[in-house]
């Protein structure tokens, strides 16, 4: 279980992710993209030990694994609307009709083609988008919970890692707070109790 | 409560229904439960060397021997289960070409390609077909849409199981971070 390509920010010294990450970037994603984008979050936050850069990757990781679910859920909604316009075939075969709408439909602009095939399926674009989203309600419903956990759990290593990096400020409070007591306590005077009877 | 004649039925009912009985159903019933590892607790071999290196980084922040040593079991858990997720999601995007052949979603072509073929099937030819064909036609329709139904569950619920791994994961992750 080693991370394929160094992240950016250990190449030097050996980090927790070298140990037990897997590669991060997955086939069809931009690595020099994930790269640059971690580097940014681990300068911004400063992080140095190996922990704190492990828990800086993490939240970063959290954030790709969330812009990577939108981009799934607008897939699946593109497939569906594929799916309205040619119905023949199951599960997740691709045919080469399907092939052939999947490219048209990604086009920016709607074109003569497209207007056509929609105008003899009894759509426009709109309420092609609105059935595909219906009929994809489901995995769409399933992406939401998957992104809103990633969002609580950024949440939570966000809250660790400012818990970690203020670990050693704190300690270092707590004992200068020590020194100023121990020194206050020895600058009061005790009075001596005196032994002779009062007279 | 129940009359003692619904017991009775349900008594005798449930000796019907004592696990599969063909070579081929005990086979495929002994893998149920392995839709994705991530339940097999890892031996201690393979897992203690991997710990050993994470508590003396995770020390480097002054943190106590016992308390790293969660840490590093919890992180280990995390990152496996984060694998499994990133080869799931790597699985469920590939391209038809690309991808590695799921049984599952094999089976869903079969009976969905069977389920269209009976379905093009010209009305006029069925007007003809004797009663009993008929009739052997629709329960074989509702077999497959049955089927179809039961498999997408299927999968459903191995991707929930992996979920829900994943989530105790994290959890467990990020409250040993907070016991620092």
């Amino acid at each position: 279980m080693t991370r394929q390509n160094k992240s950016p920010s250990t190449s030097t010294a050996l980090s927790i992710s070298d140990i037990v990450s897997t590669d991060p970037v997955l086939p069809g994603e931009s690595r020099a993209l994930y790269d640059a984008c971690l580097r940014s979050v681990i300068t911004e936050l400063k992080a140095t030990t190996a922990l704190q850069i492990y828990l800086a990757e993490q939240m970063f990781e959290c954030l790709w694994w969330m812009r990577r679910y939108e981009q799934q859920k607008r897939d699946t909604i593109l497939r569906e609307m594929v799916n309205v316009l040619d119905d023949s075939g199951y599960g997740s075969k691709i045919t080469e009709s399907k092939r052939y709408y999947f490219n048209l439909l990604q086009e920016a602009d709607p074109s003569e083609e497209l207007l056509e095939i929609l105008e003899n399926a009894n759509h426009s674009i709109v309420t092609l988008r609105q059935d595909g989203m219906t009929r994809a309600t489901g995995q769409l419903s399933a992406t939401d919970a998957r992104i809103a956990f990633k969002a609580k759990t950024l949440a939570g290593f966000q809250a660790s890692y400012e818990a970690l990096v203020n670990r050693n400020i704190n300690r270092e409070r707590l004992e200068l707070q020590n020194a100023i007591l121990k020194r206050d306590l020895q600058a009061i005077e005790m009075e001596k109790p005196s032994r002779g009877k009062s007279s | 409560m129940a009359s003692l004649r619904k017991q009775q039925a349900s008594r005798a009912n449930s000796l019907r229904s004592t696990g599969p009985k063909s070579s081929l159903g005990k086979r495929l019933a002994s893998q149920n439960s392995r839709t994705h590892g991530l339940s097999v607790v890892l031996p201690d071999e393979v897992i203690e060397p991997v710990v050993a290196k994470l508590v003396s980084l995770i020390m480097q922040d002054g943190i106590e021997q016992n308390v790293a040593k969660q840490v590093a079991i919890k992180l280990v858990d995390y990152e496996r289960n984060l694998a499994h997720e990133r080869a799931t999601f790597v699985k469920a995007t590939a391209n038809e070409d690309d991808a590695p052949i799921n049984q599952d979603e094999v089976l869903e072509n079969i009976f969905a390609n069977a389920l269209v073929e009976q379905e093009s099937v010209d009305p006029k030819s069925l007007r003809m077909l004797p009663k009993h064909q008929k009739e052997e036609r629709d329960w074989m329709m509702a077999s497959l849409k049955f089927l179809i139904k039961t498999n997408k569950r299927h999968q459903k619920r191995a991707k929930d199981n992996s979920d829900r791994h994943y989530k105790r994961a994290a959890n467990q992750f990020i409250k040993a971070l907070r016991s620092v």
